[in-house]
């Protein structure tokens, strides 16, 4: 009884009004909040600028309604970057391709140790193999980003196909080292950035190292993304089927942790710890081959 | 120093090892690719005894069926066969 007497004797509350108004504020264009101000008894109305809260009623049910001038609420979003989308700069991690054949990985934006100019890194069945495992010809392949098969197209042409290291194909002698090749580039890269696993921030590859058994490598690609795996062999010769034709690869590195790589992630960078150890090239269900960084970067004339 | 040189013994003894079952692998690298099923042969440490440098034999068939062809032993260093599956470009 006591309660309900003092209910009704009670001047308005402010929490009450503004709960019993709030969605009518809402609708005056250019509110950005409404709150209370318990010390005053107070509604508070924050607006966009002054101009829009000529609008908001003096006050409410008898309680007083003050404004404050905010300025816009934005949501603080990061926004993740796909893959599969073309980029201006570009950088490692992100889906790349010669016309001919579906999608790869372009690994890293680094420099040719001649004069600097920047280029692409990734495996040549990615940039410089059509889908017969033809070598194309240098300087007049285009390169796409993103590959055809995420949507790439001539307009989406970041450079052309540079240089490559051959592959003898179904050759048991052959004495292949590495599925490796660069495009120039006629727009802009950032040169050792990598698409980090959030698909917001970058991580950085420079410099060089030789991997060894038990080492943990890291690699950032189009399929998978960021994934970590332990090398399991240093000096493997692995037989690598290339849809119709093979080829025999020697003084590979073996990534023994099922997972780390799924088609499309060929020709991504592998580190250990930003320092470059390989490019990812070939798998089975169970583990990545990659190629050792010593069998690709003098051969193809670049500084990492 | 001490320590240094105390914790770069194993490493030292290891790549060692795995130097010498290289030039082994070198070797037979030709008869063992020319057994069916083989996709690959690499040098690793044991699965069963760890730190062991062994020679690894990539299959494409069961184990169970590579093991009556691929041998145990190669020079003196154990094989061990290893099922991945066919090695495709991704």
């Amino acid at each position: 009884m006591t309660s309900s007497i003092g209910f009704a004797f009670a001047s308005p509350n402010a929490k009450d009004v503004r709960e019993k108004h709030e969605q009518k504020l809402f609708e005056i264009d250019g509110i950005s909040g409404v709150s209370v101000d318990e010390s005053t008894n107070e509604i508070v109305v924050y607006t966009e600028d002054a101009e829009k809260g000529k609008k908001v009623p003096k006050s409410l049910d008898g309680i007083n309604v003050k404004q404050e001038v905010i300025g816009k609420i934005t949501a603080l979003s990061t926004t993740t970057l796909s893959r599969t989308t073309s980029y201006n700069p570009v950088f490692g991690g992100i889906s790349v391709g010669n016309p001919y054949i579906t999608a790869g990985t372009l690994g890293l934006v680094t420099t040719l140790t001649l004069n600097g100019n920047q280029v692409a890194l990734s495996n040549a069945h990615v940039l410089a193999l059509d889908s017969r495992n033809r070598f194309l010809p240098k300087v007049t392949t285009p390169i796409y980003q993103p590959g055809v098969y995420d949507g790439g197209n001539n307009g989406d042409t970041i450079g052309y196909l540079y240089n490559y290291i051959p592959i003898s194909f179904n050759n048991n002698r052959a004495n292949n080292k590495a599925d490796a090749a660069i495009a120039t580039l006629t727009i802009l890269g950032n040169v050792g950035d990598v698409l980090d696993a959030d698909n917001i921030n970058f991580y950085h590859i420079s410099g060089t190292v030789t991997a060894n058994v038990g080492d943990t490598v890291r690699k950032s690609g189009r399929t998978t993304d960021v994934t970590t795996g332990i090398v399991t062999s240093t000096s493997a010769s692995v037989k690598v089927s290339y849809g119709g034709k093979w080829a025999l690869f020697k003084d590979q590195i073996v990534v023994g942790t099922p997972g780390f790589s799924a088609g499309g992630d060929s020709g991504s960078a592998v580190d250990i710890n930003g320092k470059f150890t390989g490019l990812l090239f070939a798998g089975s269900n169970t583990v990545t081959i990659v190629n050792k960084e010593s069998n690709i970067i003098e051969q193809l004339g670049i500084t990492i | 120093m001490a320590m240094t040189a105390q914790t770069q013994l194993p490493n030292q003894a290891n790549n060692k090892a795995i130097e010498a079952a290289r030039m082994v692998k070198e070797r037979h690298e030709n008869a063992i690719f020319n057994i069916d099923g083989v996709v690959g042969i690499g040098i690793g440490l044991s699965g069963t005894e760890p730190g062991k440098v062994v020679i690894e034999v990539y299959v494409k068939k069961p184990a169970h069926e590579m093991k009556r062809m691929v041998p145990e032993v190669l020079e003196g260093i154990p094989v061990e066969i290893v099922e991945t599956g066919e090695f495709v470009a991704l």
